[in-house]
């Protein structure tokens, strides 16, 4: 592997592909900041480019778009509670928190040192065992990837602060949105109400952009008294001892965490973090700090998706198979090139699979250089008063949203998801789980159909599965551990009042 | 000659002289293809892959607008609704002229009213495909196991065309086999792999790097005639199962376009896809069979098409929505 990597290192650092893997970051960071421009939409763009450039330069600098998107989702995610990135909601939660408190340089710092971090291990996972590792996908049929999803929506009930009951209704709310559309075997509207821009049903970006972004801009305009949302005092830029002695741990677990779900096709890389999340705030003796600026719910989330960004090539590059529309982009630019992806990768063009292992690491240092001298810069941007700031995110949120589709629907929708989202909070609802159950409602629902159907209709292939036993039990003991918590918690009081 | 008849006739020769005037100039500044489905699929992609070409052959910029949403119908409509100039052309599969008019209750617009056809580009077949490890040789396999088993035999879909084929080959081969929803093509080549499916059809560009692997058989293609990249590979329809489901990459313009235009667009589209062989190279890279037609033959074979695929969606049971 050394001899790999060496050869990786030399074809990662000639000038051409050093500076294609610094233009990649580059857009990658910027579209990431931007709500709304995703990386799906620029790498399409971008991707006639790629045709003149060598095909180990062109994938090169279309991972580093993918993955420096997702240092750059979270800088908007923590500043003002938008995810840049559908990967970086999840670090809103406790991100934002940590701004409000002003330790918004310290977020930002603990999300750049994290994904580096994650970004590095993940470099050395793909390196190490890409091969092997791409069976997974194999090893999943549609009943264990059901019961992994029932497992990520009691994710949505964990990742509550208030109301267990809300935080249910919240998820249905969100998995019955994300039914919205035609249904792919019968061809019926589902909830469409005749309007053509529904028929493919709703993008998340919208929703999330709605009901956190244009709601938080409601919320804060109609509190107008407590207005200081953001401190004008910034506090000190880098995370202090403590911070980073609570981060290192999460960080740890997160990349493990994103590694492995970045493997799976379909929602792996969104699922990572809000894993990642729930399992902090699960094994935290303190689990009360989330949601209040826990450091561990920033590192851990952004560890995870930046680990599950990196993993998700392994899939790809050893099978052929892309695990999500970013890598069936990047499968498309390697067809062009006249490289058909798959085990004979490795064999047949090391330099490509090793340069771009090495570029990714390359990658992920830059963008730590890139983005830690840019904390200062961005917390400064929380100086811009709200009467300017305000209007420049929504601006920015309409623009981001109008070049992906060109829909004006698309904006009235994202206006629509905003009054929405002011609504639950004024009902004590929480957007995270309604997110999460929007997420993961469809593949829920399309697994469910699939494995009834290729099992005949037999109920019982729900437990025939081992895999899908285990994560079934796992989420009904994470499910009784949140709705007795109380039971135990009034036990703990009785014993300490003795 | 009555005054009203001459002021036709003057009317007539100024439109006519209009018209070809016009079409001299054509193109004076960039056009739009608008293409009715998300950045980075494969009409997108195509478009994209052409427009060097293009802008060379029409000395204008090409600009490719991606307008994704119902299905193709959004785009669909944008296009027909544009000023019918020449400069707001269509580019788009059959999915929306063969399939959506077939499956809407109410399209937004209509394809034989508000479009006109002005050059084809390439034909795409789905490819029955089986697991390298797969007992199954041929499609006579496939068959005669579908009807010794019946409801044994499953194929995935996750677009009404893969569902259409699938449904009318079980017909035509007398097999009952389900049909099982999935998100994508990559979910179902997972589970082909993986053992969980018998069968399954998918185009060219997701089954190529499976073959290169030696992971996967092609044992037919739904098209009419054998491609040129797949002279190897039998179609269903030379075996005896009259199941031609390829999808045609064709473009359109606003029906009041001017036929000069139409002409002038036929003529490139047909001197590039028919004799340029780096584009035609690129073409079967992403598994079309370079197709020209003139603007009749297209014409024709768009109204067959959507006649045929009248009869095997109804066959296959689907529903307008």
């Amino acid at each position: 592997m050394l001899f790999d990597l060496a050869l990786g290192f030399s074809v990662a650092l000639s000038f051409d592909n050093l500076l294609l893997c610094l233009l990649g970051c580059l857009i990658g960071t910027l579209i990431g900041v931007l709500p709304g421009v995703g990386p799906i939409a620029t790498i399409s763009i971008l991707l006639p480019f790629t045709f003149g450039i060598t095909p180990v330069g062109s994938i090169i600098m279309l991972a580093g778009i993918y993955y420096g998107a997702q240092y750059g989702g979270s800088t908007t995610a923590i500043l003002v509670r938008i995810p840049g990135e559908a990967s970086s909601l999840v670090t809103i939660i406790d991100g934002n928190a940590m701004a409000r408190s002003g330790r918004a340089g310290a977020a930002l710092a603990l999300a750049a040192l994290g994904s580096f971090a994650a970004g590095t291990f993940a470099t050395i996972v793909i390196g190490a065992a890409a091969e092997p590792l791409g069976r997974v996908a194999f090893l999943l049929g549609p009943e264990d990837y059901f019961a992994l999803i029932v497992l990520g929506l009691v994710f949505a009930i964990v990742l509550a602060s208030g109301s267990i009951l809300k935080a249910v209704i919240a998820a249905l709310i969100g998995a019955i949105l994300s039914t919205v559309g035609t249904d792919i075997e019968t061809g019926v509207q589902r909830l469409t109400f005749g309007i053509g821009s529904l028929f493919e049903g709703i993008n998340v970006s919208i929703l999330a952009m709605g009901v956190f972004g244009v709601a938080e801009i409601l919320r804060n305009l109609e509190e107008h008294h407590s207005r200081p949302v953001i401190e004008r005092h910034i506090g000190r830029l880098w995370p202090s001892g403590e911070e980073f002695k609570r981060a290192a741990a999460p960080v740890a677990r997160g990349t493990v965490l994103g590694s492995i779900l970045g493997l799976l096709p379909g929602s792996g890389t969104l699922l990572a973090p809000f894993a990642s999340y729930v399992m902090e705030k699960k094994i935290s003796k303190t689990p009360e700090r989330f949601g209040k600026g826990a450091p561990e719910g920033v590192a851990g989330p952004e560890a995870a998706n930046n680990a599950a960004a990196q993993t998700c090539f392994i899939p790809l590059l050893s099978l052929g198979l892309p695990p999500n529309a970013v890598m069936a982009l990047i499968l498309g630019a390697l067809t062009v090139q006249g490289i058909a992806p798959g085990p004979q990768v490795f064999t047949k063009y090391p330099e490509l699979f090793w340069g771009m292992v090495a570029s990714m690491w390359i990658g992920n240092l830059m963008l730590l250089v890139i983005n830690l001298p840019l904390i200062g810069l961005w917390v400064s941007l929380l100086r811009v008063p709200y009467r300017l700031l305000y209007p420049a995110i929504l601006l920015f949120c309409c623009i981001g949203l109008f070049s992906v589709n060109r829909l004006p629907e698309d904006i009235y929708f994202m206006a629509m998801f905003g009054m929405v989202g002011m609504l639950l909070y004024k009902f004590g609802f929480e957007a995270p789980p309604l997110i999460l159950g929007f997420v993961l409602g469809d593949s829920l629902e399309s697994n469910f159909r699939r494995a009834l159907i290729l099992a005949d209709g037999d109920w019982f292939t729900f437990v025939e599965s081992p895999i899908a036993v285990i994560l079934l039990l796992l989420a009904g003991a994470m499910l009784a551990a949140t709705l007795f918590p109380k039971l135990r918690k009034g036990r703990e009081e009785v014993l300490k009042d003795d | 000659m009555t005054v009203f008849r001459r002021m036709v006739l003057i009317f007539a020769m100024l439109a006519s002289t209009a018209g070809f005037g016009w079409a001299q100039e054509y193109p004076a500044r960039p056009i739009t293809f608008v293409v009715p489905f998300a950045a980075g699929g494969g009409v997108d992609s195509i478009m994209r892959r052409m427009t060097d070409e293009l802008q060379k052959a029409l000395g204008q910029s090409i600009i490719v607008d991606p307008r994704p949403g119902a299905n193709g119908a959004i785009g669909s409509a944008a296009a027909a609704r544009a000023t019918p100039d020449g400069y707001t052309l269509l580019a788009t599969a059959s999915s929306t002229f063969s399939l959506n008019p077939n499956l809407m209750k109410d399209p937004p617009y209509d394809q034989l009213k508000d479009l006109v056809p002005v050059a084809t580009i390439g034909r795409s077949p789905w490819l029955l495909i089986v697991a390298a490890d797969s007992p199954f040789k041929t499609v006579a396999d496939v068959v005669a196991f579908g009807k010794a088993n019946p409801g044994k035999l499953a194929f995935p879909f996750w677009q009404s065309s893969v569902l259409v084929t699938g449904e009318t080959f079980g017909r035509v081969a007398g097999a009952q086999i389900r049909k099982v929803p999935y998100k994508g093509a990559v979910e179902s080549m997972t589970d082909l792999l993986a053992g969980r499916l018998p069968i399954m059809f998918t185009d060219t560009i997701g089954a190529r790097p499976q073959l290169a692997a030696g992971k996967i058989r092609v044992l037919a293609s739904t098209v009419e005639k054998r491609p040129s990249y797949f002279q190897d590979i039998p179609t269903l329809k030379e075996l005896g199962f009259d199941v031609v489901t390829d999808s045609m990459t064709a473009v359109f313009a606003p029906a009041a376009t001017p036929k000069p235009i139409l002409e002038r667009l036929n003529k490139e589209f047909t001197r590039i896809v028919g004799t340029n062989e780096d584009i035609r190279e690129r073409l079967r890279e992403f598994g079309l069979d370079p197709t020209t037609m003139t603007l009749a033959e297209f014409d024709a074979f768009v109204r067959s098409e959507m006649a045929r695929w009248a009869d095997m969606i109804e066959k296959a049971g689907l529903q307008k929505s």
